[in-house]
């Protein structure tokens, strides 16, 4: 089973910390009165483009270096830049912020697990 | 008709989308109306004016002659804020220095709002909040009157009318706010010595004591008037009194609204004045003339009157005749039709009339109150009077005889193709050469590339199809109809042009919207809505004339407008010049939540306040915020977000030493889909 490794999966568990903070925000901004995008497609389409951040960060967590694991690392960064887009035409400045936020994290769990990689690798 | 808008947005995808939404034509009481027969009725006169206009009565009676056209303290105790309908404030606590400030300091909900999807219909509400009384009154979609502290949202009373809450003229229920009057010398210890009138979709008029917001008992029928004891001519839908009377003096003025685009033959157009406190009729006026009212109709008055006390005029601003789109019914002049008409407050006299539109088959409704300001034009001061149109020309004259204040020609315009059967077409169209045209009409508008690319071509192949030859290219049965740049849902709308007398500068909001009209043969026309997605096509029958129409947004397959943006501006014009001073996009577009970029506007509902603080307050935009704007320079100084697009002008009020500016967010079809039933109004922080 796979462990949790602070030193190797904190940019994970970034990811995943963000892409839960973005999706509580798209989710305000769809459900509160007076977001200016209340009840609107767009807002909801963040909030499964969110949900799938979450998931994204949950399955990589899991997976071992890879294909499928390569695959899902590029949806997530596609995933971020196209909600990161949706939140720049909904004014949802928080939400973009957050998805930077995701964005790096994945970029740092990227760096940090080549850089263990190498570290095991190398010992 | 009551601003018959193409609705906008339906489809879908980025930008914004226009749907077509029908808004109601108006019917129109008759003067042989039964228990008319001692009113005055102007005969209209034999010829269309064109340049001249026509003068009316002389050694008449003023009863307030010395009233000045500004008034000498702030007042927003009527639709457009003054009788003068400039929209204009002196105060000046809230100003460019420290707008940046401003802050929501309450709010209230009417709870009378429906998005259409239960039982009843949708509601639009353009009410501007009327400052009387020490009181700010509001009146409801759901024809109720509330009356509120000033200061702090509070209750004070509220009216229920139990108005039936149907669609009857109108696509929506529809209210654009109350009048209030007050008698010069109150009798101590009576009611209803100041007043408060709600009109009704199904055309009752009540009277309310604006202390209690109890009935008048003297007024009408236990304060409520049947104004639809007068639609006695092709009655097809009650006089709907959505637009608050005027009131001057001791006159309670007002048209109505009805259905548009259903039918050939209407109500032809009239104008009530009634006793204050009784509801007695004192005249009406009539824009159709008497042998033509069976054959057509509307010709009404459905948006708001100015006045000028002094000269005792008011001043009508007069729809287009039924039907809309085609004229073979009305070859004869209709001198009144598409005009503005200058009446004599005490007898409805007609002094002069200007007529805009000749031979209207555009639906070009003069469709706000003209505002009435004294500028001055080289060294002469000249009293006049700006009447805003939907084709976005402003028309310059002076208010006192309807003469030209810069020339207003005659210019030859584009006859028909010769498809449409019984058609008259007239030979020119006045075009004003100062303030210049809002919008370019000489040509088709360039194409929104990104449209045209996701459209693959539609938009290119849609220009290609359409007919135009310039301004006033008439319907035709041709291809896909002829091009129309503004139509229904273009140029300056209801909101009207706001006045600063001190710089003498004009402010207009105004929207850029191609449509196209189709005339479609009465036999095509019938399969055509033989089946169930009839309605969806931009469909209307026009009853009784040999085509029905279609009416459409110039729109690709994902609803994105083919034109090039900006889709809505705001500009400022120094009346001293006929010059535009500055204009910029307004708002933003939206659909489904997404914002576009700014420099792209938005189509606008609503119109604007300017104080003499040098600040333009204006909602109108798509994307529900409340702006505030510096008069100079047209910089966005603040703004807020309300809950749903501000329809209506801010009303700008003074009480208890505080300024304050009231937004109703009320939302509106035309814009997009989003309702809503907040009164916000702002302040400055309190020391």
């Amino acid at each position: 089973m796979t462990r949790f490794d602070p030193a190797r999966d904190w940019g994970l568990a970034l990811m995943f910390l963000a892409a839960l903070l973005a999706t509580a925000i798209a989710l305000r901004n769809y459900l509160a009165p007076m977001t200016g995008v209340t009840g609107t497609l767009g807002a909801l389409l963040v909030v499964v483009s969110g949900l799938l951040l979450v998931l994204d960060a949950i399955v990589l967590f899991f997976l071992p270096r890879g294909t499928l694991r390569t695959i899902l690392l590029t949806l997530a960064v596609l995933g971020a830049v196209g909600t990161f887009a949706a939140a720049w035409f909904l004014h949802a400045w928080g939400l973009m912020a957050a998805v930077v936020v995701v964005a790096f994290a994945i970029i740092v769990d990227v760096i940090v697990r080549r850089s263990h990689a190498t570290t095991v690798s190398a010992s | 008709m009551m601003a018959p808008i193409a609705p906008f947005v339906r489809g879908c995808s980025t930008a914004l989308v226009f749907a077509a939404v029908t808004v109601g034509a108006f019917s129109a009481g008759a003067q042989d109306a039964s228990p008319l027969p001692d009113t005055t009725v102007s005969e209209p006169p034999a010829a269309a004016p064109s340049k001249a206009p026509d003068v009316g009565p002389t050694g008449r009676s003023i009863v307030n002659p010395d009233a000045p056209l500004v008034p000498a303290e702030p007042v927003w105790n009527t639709f457009h804020g003054q009788l003068n309908a400039q929209k204009f404030s002196p105060l000046t606590e809230i100003n460019v220095s420290n707008v940046g400030e401003l802050e929501q300091v309450w709010e209230y909900h009417t709870g009378d709002l429906s998005t259409g999807s239960g039982d009843l219909p949708a509601t639009v509400w353009s009410a501007t909040p009327i400052f009387a009384n020490d009181t700010l009154y509001i009146g409801t979609p759901f024809y109720r009157v509330v009356a509120l502290d000033p200061g702090t949202g509070e209750e004070k009373w509220t009216f229920d009318s139990n108005s039936t809450l149907e669609a009857l003229s109108q696509p929506a229920l529809k209210n654009r706010g109350v009048a209030y009057w007050e008698a010069e010398e109150p009798a101590a210890g009576e009611i209803c010595q100041k007043i408060v009138y709600l009109g009704t979709m199904d055309a009752q008029l009540f009277a309310l004591d604006a202390n209690t917001g109890k009935l008048c008992p003297d007024f009408a029928d236990g304060g409520a008037l049947d104004v639809n004891q007068w639609n006695d001519t092709n009655n097809r839908f009650p006089f709907s009194l959505l637009q608050p009377p005027t009131v001057v003096g001791n006159h309670v003025i007002t048209g109505w609204a009805g259905k548009d685009w259903k039918s050939a033959q209407a109500p032809p157009g009239n104008v009530f004045s009634f006793d204050p406190q009784t509801g007695e009729l004192q005249w009406s006026f009539d824009t159709i003339p008497p042998e033509m009212r069976q054959r057509t109709g509307t010709a009404n008055v459905w948006t708001a009157m100015s006045v000028d006390e002094g000269l005792g005029f008011v001043y009508l601003p007069v729809a287009s005749p039924s039907p809309n789109y085609w004229g073979g019914n009305r070859t004869d002049p209709i001198p009144y039709a598409t005009s503005t008409t200058a009446l004599d407050i005490e007898t409805g006299e007609v002094v002069w009339s200007r007529q805009w539109v000749h031979h209207d088959i555009w639906d070009y409704d003069i469709n706000s109150a003209p505002t009435l300001v004294d500028i001055t034009v080289g060294s002469e001061e000249i009293p006049a009077l700006i009447q805003a149109t939907k084709m976005g020309f402003l028309f310059v004259v002076d208010r006192r005889t309807g003469e030209d204040v810069w020339p207003i020609e005659e210019r030859p315009v584009p006859s028909g193709d010769g498809t449409v059967e019984g058609e008259r077409y007239a030979e020119t169209q006045p075009f004003p050469t100062k303030p210049p045209p809002l919008l370019d009409q000489a040509e088709k508008t360039d194409i929104w590339t990104v449209a045209d690319i996701v459209g693959l071509g539609e938009c290119s192949s849609l220009w290609k199809n359409l007919w135009y030859e310039g301004m006033y290219t008439p319907p035709t049965t041709d291809g896909e109809g002829v091009y129309t740049f503004p139509d229904s849902a273009g140029g300056v709308q209801w909101g009207g042009v706001a006045f600063d007398p001190d710089s003498q500068t004009a402010v207009v909001n105004f929207s850029h919207v191609v449509q196209h009209i189709e005339l479609i043969p009465r036999d095509e026309y019938k399969k055509l809505t033989a089946t169930d997605s009839a309605a969806e096509g931009g469909l209307h029958p026009q009853e009784g004339a040999p085509y029905g129409m279609a009416l459409n947004n110039a729109l690709n397959w994902a609803g994105m407008p083919c034109w090039k943006p900006p889709y809505g501006e705001l500009a400022a014009i120094d009346m001293t010049t006929g010059e535009i001073k500055w204009r910029r996009p307004l708002g933003a577009s939206q659909k489904y939540g997404f914002y576009m970029p700014e420099s792209m506007g938005s189509p606008t509902i609503g119109g604007p306040a300017v104080t003499a603080g040098g600040l333009i307050f204006i909602g109108a935009s798509m994307d529900s915020k409340v702006r505030a704007y510096s008069l100079e320079t047209g910089e966005e100084l603040w703004s807020d977000l309300v809950e749903a697009p501000a329809v209506a002008n801010p009303a700008v009020y003074e009480y208890e030493g505080r300024q304050y500016v009231a937004f109703v967010a009320g939302g509106n079809p035309i814009l997009k889909d989003q309702v809503g039933d907040q009164l916000a109004v702002y302040a400055l922080p309190e020391d």
